[in-house]
């Protein structure tokens, strides 16, 4: 039966049985083209994202900037929910129904200005009583 | 450049001021722990495996999970446990999945190894055992690793062939002093067993 020492010894010459000479300046290549094919391999709102941010602190955006366009984000957002919200047609809702136009008379001569004739009584000529 | 007081020779930069500047962005920093650590951790994950193809992706994949997660390195371990840790566990995880029918691809042996006293006492003797085929012997022995556990072959690898002490393997596989001392044990004792057929002639 061999040795324990014999079996130590055996495996410590194992650390001879190296790679071929120059792996390990490879390795390194290919590990770098290995990172720049992982970075590719991101999608491209978040490349887009991480560029955004980083122009935004590149050009020193007073702080006061970001809360006003977060308001003018929330308001449009606001506006086109709203109107996501109402279906077609029921936006008529909101708007007053429209008034029959006034009948207007104008006077005969073209050159005379316009004089506005009411063909209904203002309602501040109504009295109290009479309704 | 830091600079050694006595001789006045450059000072490879420390693995923590490493570490900070890849976490800084740096990225070329984290290019020089690839290099210094690339060839110990070949050695781990290639006697883990004894197949060059599987340890190169997998040491391609340790780095890139390290230099992933090196913002979350928060340095109260040692780079070197950290970085061991991480390819002890992938080359277990790696082990447990692939298939058993995977052929053995074995690195060619250094010449240096001619001048290696051991090497020398062990193929000049009359005993069967010494007078074996290198090649063969190199066959056999990992061969007989692969027969065992992969806990067992992780802290012969690292103790045996890597001369780690027991306190570091302990870090790394975070186990004790003790368990490191009682699988390498149990490992020398089933490695013995698988290597005394050989020795019949």
């Amino acid at each position: 039966m061999p040795e324990k020492t014999d079996i130590q010894k055996l495996l410590r010459l194992k650390r001879y049985e190296k790679p071929p000479e120059g792996y390990f300046d490879d390795f390194l290549i290919e590990f770098q083209r290995r990172q720049r094919t992982e970075l590719l391999r991101v999608p491209l709102h978040e490349i887009l994202w991480d560029r955004a941010t980083s122009w935004l602190d590149s050009v020193r955006v007073p702080s006061m900037a970001y809360a006003a366009i977060l308001i003018l984000g929330a308001g449009a957002t606001g506006v086109i929910w709203t109107g996501l919200e109402s279906p077609a047609g029921s936006g008529a809702v909101a708007v007053a129904a429209p008034l029959p136009a006034p009948a207007i008379t104008f006077s005969q001569d073209p050159n005379l200005p316009p004089s506005y004739v009411l063909e209904t009584r203002p309602v501040s000529y109504e009295s109290p009583f009479s309704f | 450049m830091i600079r050694s007081s006595r001789m006045e020779e450059p000072l490879e930069p420390a693995d923590d001021a490493l570490v900070k500047r890849t976490k800084d962005g740096d990225v070329e920093a984290f290019d020089t722990l690839v290099v210094r650590y690339s060839p110990r951790l070949y050695g781990l994950v290639y006697n883990m495996t004894s197949n060059h193809e599987d340890t190169n992706d997998l040491l391609q994949d340790v780095f890139a999970k390290a230099f992933r997660a090196i913002n979350g390195f928060r340095q109260q371990a040692q780079f070197y446990t950290w970085i061991h840790s991480i390819a002890i566990n992938m080359t277990i995880n790696f082990l447990k999945k692939r298939n058993r029918r995977r052929g053995i691809s074995l690195d060619d042996v250094d010449s240096h190894i001619e001048n290696d006293p051991d090497f020398i006492e062990m193929t000049s003797s009359s005993d069967p055992l010494r007078e074996t085929n290198l090649a063969e012997l190199q066959k056999k022995l990992n061969e007989s690793l692969q027969k065992l556990s992969h806990d067992h072959r992780a802290v012969v690898t690292m103790f045996d062939i890597q001369g780690m002490p027991h306190s570091n393997i302990a870090k790394i596989l975070g186990i004790s002093e003790g368990t490191v001392r009682s699988r390498l044990f149990y490992a020398h004792r089933q490695l013995q067993s698988y290597l005394e057929e050989f020795r019949k002639p």
